[in-house]
């Protein structure tokens, strides 16, 4: 008896060593819904689009999304076709919501999907706009604008399953359109917080505007033949990458061997630093790239990479700042071994006698310092910009939106910071 | 659980070996002693391994070969007191798997192999029985050949688990079937293994 006893409690403790490990999924909803996609519904025009924003209370589904959510447009060009999407960016939870509108007659119909990032709730989404709710007049070409009068009518549904919960948005006011460069950290959003695409992937760049961001930072390594990729880790592993034999420093290999073998988690290749800023440029309305380096080494052919976009955004008429990010003393030698550092455009996360020698454009400095605001007064009476990094906290988010002074703000939850922003009043 | 657990160990700790037998034994003798006999034990082994969890092989790859077994080989060093939980440390060499593929017209391979470095602890469940369990951490070696040759190791959290059944030879050998699951946690590799070992009570105290 004592024997059995003996061998249950040893297969419990290599039990305990085995355990089960919880796989956490937010699969964005596939959307269906007939009035939607019926033959008679047309896109949304400028003029609809640009008037449907703003600040809305929730008077329906305020338990589930805060009791009010800014609405923002944002797009994706995909060669000729250009894609619009109304965000709304929610305050409880983190939550936001994106969805594409159609117009039928003097309706109004928008589909999509939910998702709260401290979680994996998810759901899909649908509003309509009746005529005499608003969709009259924003249907038309020259009706007086009746801001007032718009109410979104909808419904929510957790995962796949049929929306029946109601929600409600009603018009308040316009957004805060004070200028705040909210920048979404790896490219859009963790690979962790179970986003529809991988950190540092073209993919989660094309998703940042959906999000909240106007701006983007990416993480910037060497491969071994020299290629600047998009990579956080200093190691392949499966935090980032699905399973495929290769391990160790991401520098050891080509980029030949990376493209061929190596998908992130979402099954994505690792991006070419090129390939993102054609991204951003060609194909989102970001306007502002932070190449965070995370190599030693030179940064000749990253400046190269960001002299030559920065020329293409000129040419196409494109507003696109990309900036080399110089996060410790290691990256302020490299920037400054540049023949031409002075002209290179640079955001200095060091102390300002740093920032002041490498005549970095942008100081960043790290949120936990506070806001600063003598010390930020006087960088901006020199001419620079501030971003604070990186703020995750919706708390601190809103004081430092309330009391600090800054240009910009670092995020992994940039819905978050397009919330407190827009809606500031 | 977890109390449960550590109140058993504590109480394995303090009690004396009954169940063992051979030349893993600790004499009943020892009993009525103040303390019983200590010994030092080499476990030395070789055998098949197969690896038991999916294999990750990138999409757009061609004619994939894939092959899950292995000749992995083992030592551990155990600490036998005269109390039925034993401890120790084990290390050896272990592959994982390895496929070959082509990709537009060219070879490619990649190979994973493992050496565990763990602490391991033991208990005789019955006669010439032995559970073993262990817990540390796995040097994992990929080695690519494609566009060149790349060699680089990472370090991955691991355990491993081993039932052992031992023939003693004589006072101080013995011969043992192990089974064994070992696991690369990180980077969620695993393999499960039949090795022959030769048991040696080098050392007695």
């Amino acid at each position: 008896m004592i024997k059995c006893y003996q061998a249950i409690v040893f297969l419990l403790l290599l039990l305990s060593l085995v355990g089960c490990e919880k796989k956490y999924e937010a699969p964005v909803p596939s959307l269906s819904w007939d009035e939607y996609n019926a033959p008679g519904a047309i896109p949304l025009t400028f003029r609809t689009r640009q008037a449907a924003e703003g600040v809305y209370s929730v008077t329906d589904g305020a338990d589930m999304f805060g009791e009010q959510v800014a609405l923002k447009w944002s797009f994706l060009i995909k060669g000729k076709d250009t894609t619009y999407y109304l965000s709304a960016f929610c305050e409880k939870d983190v939550s936001y919501i994106v969805l594409e509108g159609k117009r039928a007659h003097q309706t109004l119909y928008f589909e999509g999907y939910w998702r709260k990032i401290i979680n994996t709730e998810t759901g899909i989404v649908r509003f309509t706009i009746a005529a005499d709710k608003g969709g009259k007049w924003l249907s038309a070409d020259k009706m007086p604008v009746q801001r007032d009068s718009i109410i979104f009518s909808g419904v929510f549904g957790n995962n796949q399953d049929l929306p029946l919960n109601k929600i409600t948005f009603k018009y308040q006011r316009p957004l805060n359109l004070k200028p705040l460069a909210i920048l979404a950290h790896r490219g859009g959003g963790r690979t962790s917080d179970l986003l529809p695409a991988s950190e540092n992937s073209v993919e989660i760049v094309k998703l940042a505007s959906r999000l909240g961001a106007t701006g983007i930072e990416i993480d910037i390594r060497l491969t071994k033949d020299g290629i600047p990729i998009l990579y956080h880790d200093n190691s392949l592993n499966l935090r980032l990458t699905q399973k495929n034999g290769l391990v160790g420093p991401i520098e050891e290999y080509t980029y030949q061997q990376l493209y061929t073998f190596v998908r992130l988690i979402n099954g994505e290749r690792i991006p070419t630093l090129a390939e993102v800023l054609d991204a951003t440029l060609r194909n989102t309305n970001l306007s502002f790239v932070w190449l965070d380096t995370k190599y030693v080494g030179s940064l000749q052919v990253v400046r190269k990479i960001q002299k030559e976009y920065l020329q293409k955004a000129d040419a196409a008429g494109r507003k696109l700042e990309i900036v080399i990010g110089l996060p410790e003393t290691k990256a302020v030698d490299m920037y400054l071994a540049l023949p031409d550092y002075a002209s290179a455009p640079a955001l200095c996360e060091l102390d300002m006698e740093t920032v002041r020698q490498t005549k970095a454009q942008i100081w960043a400095p790290r949120w936990t310092l506070g806001t600063q605001l003598d010390a930020v007064v006087q960088m901006k009476a020199e001419g620079r910009r501030v971003f604070v990094w990186t703020l995750d906290v919706p708390q601190y988010i809103q004081q430092y939106q309330e009391e600090g002074d800054f240009d910009g703000m670092l995020s992994n939850y940039p819905s978050i910071v397009a919330y407190y922003h827009y809606t500031q009043l | 659980m977890k109390v449960a657990i550590i109140l058993y160990l504590i109480a394995a700790m303090l009690s004396t070996s009954e169940a063992a037998t051979g030349i893993l034994s600790d004499s009943t003798a020892n009993r009525h002693k103040a303390r019983g006999e200590y010994a030092l034990v080499v476990y030395a082994g070789a055998g098949f391994s197969y690896y038991s969890t999916d294999i990750g092989i990138p999409d757009g790859m061609q004619n994939v070969n894939t092959n899950r077994l292995g000749f992995p080989a083992s030592v551990r060093i155990m600490w036998h007191p005269d109390h039925k939980l034993r401890l120790g440390i084990e290390s050896g060499w272990t592959t994982m798997y390895s496929y070959t593929s082509q990709i537009a017209g060219k070879d490619a391979q990649v190979y994973l192999s493992a050496v565990p470095i763990l602490l391991v602890w033991s208990m005789p469940i019955a006669k010439r029985f032995h559970l073993f369990a262990g817990t540390g951490t796995y040097l994992v070696n990929s080695h690519l050949e494609y566009e060149g040759i790349v060699n680089v190791n990472t370090l991955s959290m691991g355990w491993m688990a081993a039932g052992s059944y031992i023939q003693p030879i004589n006072k101080n050998l013995g011969l043992a079937a192990e089974v064994k699951w070992m696991n690369a946690t990180e980077t969620a590799d695993a393999n499960l293994t039949l090795q022959l070992q030769l048991v040696w009570k080098f050392l007695r105290w």
